[in-house]
């Protein structure tokens, strides 16, 4: 073990050898007491970590380590340290104070192996860096044995709650506590992580004599553990986040993964992401997208912005080349959802996309069935009677098992409406986000007032909805004439319309 | 004098014309009624409950004489319940209610659902779980039904283990609206059963077994 004499000071470790002897309580041959192996002759498994780290195929231009070490190690340095303190007394000045307090094993491992990895794997050591390198020296897999993780820690709390008669009412509530964990074996699972912080913080409350009672320290098995053994590389790197806008041309594509029954339904994730995962070297994406649409909606125009968060890629660096409009484009090589404006974002881009979702304007292109017969002029009327019209807008029922009830207020800023006959009237119009177009056509039995079919004095329901445009802001458009704002652009796979708005 | 009667031939078959021009609904009309589902049929599939006095004298295990229940024995006390394919439930009056049948008669003057002195329209749901709603039992009375010659209509749930998150104001403000849309706009209110609860209807069983169909309720005579 090393001790903090006094406060932090920085020190270049030139030389190991004369720290690895003074961590380790025991010469060579035999394995150290406290860490069984693994400071002791990290050393020599660096070979081992490093061609884990390769043949899991990374591209990384730095790393950053972290370290696990068994519960096991923590105890028995527990049991060193009492007694330690039993059998030097007043000479041992390290009792657990905040100043003199003993140095974690993760932060040792990573002040030696650090400079060790970096010169092996040929990178330098990043603490803010994008690529994780976990190094492993416990079992925390399923299947159990007698080194696994909980089944020590639950050793441990079984034997702390028999001891809990001796002791006063704090230890008889932790071990109650304990034993509430024990009784959800799953909670166990999951927790374990947990678990060991309070295990270990409730056996250093523990007197000596006690201490030396644990199974942990009685068992000759676990004695003659080389935690060597159980080393596990992990090695994860950030995820990457590629922006940009999605057309969706289908009516029956959803937006995230869908099942309906058995049948399993495109998703506009799956098209995108499908063809582009090898192309990032990942096994798994994620969409967020700035707001969304029905299934059966239509999202036309420039598209709407969205961000893919590929998880773990393997090929960060060489996917840096592949970022460009065409090449993305012709890998993604579907006529249900298209995609350009692509760039790489980093995290508080998401930010400032839950803020477009909340504040563009876009605009709808839509075709409304009227119950009485409707004239060219009542059209007309429609559309100049809403100007800026305010709508109050109760939760839709659709919508109402997921959002709470309330009533909002959204506001139609333009409408156009084209009377194609007797019944039947196609729509244009421009609403701030968050309005639910097809309730302010037919109503929502009432609870969205004005509506399309209230402000005609009749009943009017709507049969297709598109999105024709998301807008940065409604100034930005207020001016234009009617015509030039409800025109569809389409962005088309030419060689000249590269994302042009 | 025949010119005349020539006309007279041709007349009547102009106006029928005309007629039928004026008319909204015609079944040689090219623009007739949608064929695509309204927007109730579109999400929600239509179950009826046939409630008469004498039903409710049984839930509510009252004895009555022959003679009161003679009495009772024709009133139709119909109640809709629509569930949307997301498991909310619109429920209200069906057309056949005595209610709305008679409103010519004796006009509904007024919907309240602070029956039993209870204020339930101050009850306001809160959050997505929508916690707070009134919680239904078969005998709940959801509000009260009063027209213009002092008849008063008690509506009770007939559903248990729901909870009431929505009552239609608008049925309160306008209560001819109950009268003339009840299955759309005049709809009483929504309710809600709990995520991994069950429905219960008046029959014990925890389903709609008790409950009719679109087509099943058609076919049952006025």
């Amino acid at each position: 073990m090393l001790f903090r004499e006094s406060s932090l000071a920085l020190y270049r470790i030139l030389d190991f050898g004369p720290i690895l002897d003074s961590l380790c309580v025991s010469a060579e041959p035999q394995l150290c007491t406290i860490c069984r192996g693994v400071l002791q002759h990290c050393n020599t498994h660096l070979e081992t970590l490093c061609t884990q780290v390769s043949a899991q195929a990374f591209e990384y231009t730095d790393f950053k380590i972290t370290f696990s070490i068994s519960i096991i190690a923590y105890l028995k340095r527990l049991l060193v340290i009492g007694m330690a303190e039993e059998e030097l007394g007043k000479a041992f000045r390290y009792k657990q104070t905040k100043d003199r307090s003993v140095i974690d094993f993760k932060e040792v491992y990573k002040w030696i192996m650090s400079p060790l990895i970096a010169k092996r794997l040929n990178v330098p050591a990043n603490l803010d860096g994008t690529f994780l390198i976990h190094v492993s020296f416990a079992q925390r897999e399923e299947g159990g044995g007698a080194f696994h993780e909980n089944t020590v820690i639950q050793g441990v709390q079984n034997e702390m709650e028999s001891f809990s008669g001796m002791l006063g009412k704090g230890a008889k509530w932790k071990a109650k506590q304990d034993w509430k964990h024990k009784k959800d074996n799953h909670a166990n699972q999951s927790g374990a992580v947990k678990g060991a912080e309070q295990v270990i913080s409730s056996v250093s409350k523990l007197a000596l004599p006690l201490l030396k009672e644990l199974d942990v320290f009685k068992s000759q098995e676990i004695a003659q553990i080389d935690l060597n053994t159980l080393m596990s590389v992990d090695c994860t790197m950030d995820n990457i986040l590629l922006y940009g806008r999605y057309v969706k041309l289908s009516r029956e594509v959803s937006q995230t993964p869908w099942n309906l029954g058995t049948k399993r339904m495109h998703s506009v994730q799956a098209l995108i992401s499908d063809n582009l995962l090898p192309i990032f070297g990942s096994k798994q994406a994620f969409l967020h997208a700035a707001g969304r649409e029905d299934i059966d909606v239509r999202m036309l125009g420039r598209g709407r912005p969205f961000v893919m968060e590929f998880v773990n890629p393997k090929k960060s660096l060489s996917c840096q080349g592949q970022i460009e409009d065409k090449g993305l484009r012709k890998a993604i090589n579907s006529s249900l959802v298209y995609c350009h404006e692509f760039k790489i974002v980093d995290k508080e881009f998401f930010d400032s996309l839950k803020d477009i979702e909340i504040s563009k304007a876009k605009s709808y292109s839509c075709m409304v069935w009227v119950k009485r017969r409707i004239t060219p002029q009542d059209c007309d009327k429609l559309s100049t009677l809403v100007s800026e019209l305010h709508v109050q807008q109760t939760t839709p029922i659709r919508v109402l098992h997921r959002r709470s009830l309330a009533v909002r207020e959204k506001v139609i800023h333009r409408l156009q409406a084209t009377y194609i006959n007797q019944h039947y009237m196609h729509i244009c119009l421009l609403a701030s986000a968050g309005t639910y177009i097809k309730e302010f056509v037919h109503g929502d039995l009432g609870r969205t007032t004005p509506s399309v079919g209230s402000l005609l004095e009749s009943e009017a329901d709507i049969l297709q909805l598109d999105v024709t445009n998301v807008y940065d802001s409604v100034q930005s458009v207020a001016e234009l004439p009617l015509s030039k704002l409800f025109e569809i652009e389409v962005v088309s796979d030419g060689e000249a319309d590269d994302g042009e708005a | 004098m025949e010119g005349a009667a020539a006309e007279d031939i041709d007349e009547p078959a102009i106006i029928q014309a005309q007629e039928d021009k004026d008319l909204d609904m015609g079944e040689s009309d090219y623009f007739s009624e949608p064929k695509f589902d309204s927007v109730v049929d579109r999400y929600y599939t239509r179950l009826y409950k046939r409630v008469t006095p004498a039903m409710i004298s049984t839930m509510l295990e009252m004895k009555e004489s022959e003679e009161q229940l003679a009495l009772k024995e024709n009133i139709c006390l119909d109640q809709f319940y629509f569930i949307h394919s997301n498991k909310l439930v619109l429920f209200g009056l069906s057309p056949r209610h005595e209610a709305i049948v008679n409103n010519s008669q004796n006009p509904i003057t007024g919907v309240s659902f602070d029956a039993n002195k209870k204020q339930r329209s101050q009850n306001k749901v809160t959050g997505k779980s929508k916690s707070g709603g009134t919680r239904l039992d078969p005998r709940t009375i959801v509000c009260e039904i009063s027209t213009q010659n002092g008849k008063v209509y008690k509506v009770r749930s007939f559903v248990g283990n729901a909870y009431l998150i929505e009552m239609n104001q608008r049925v309160v403000q306008n209560p001819q609206l109950l009268a003339q849309k009840c299955e759309s706009d005049g709809y009483l209110g929504i309710f809600i059963v709990k995520r991994g609860e069950e429905i219960m209807s008046v029959e014990r069983e925890k389903d709609w077994a008790g409950f009719l169909s679109k087509e099943e309720y058609e076919k049952v005579s006025a």
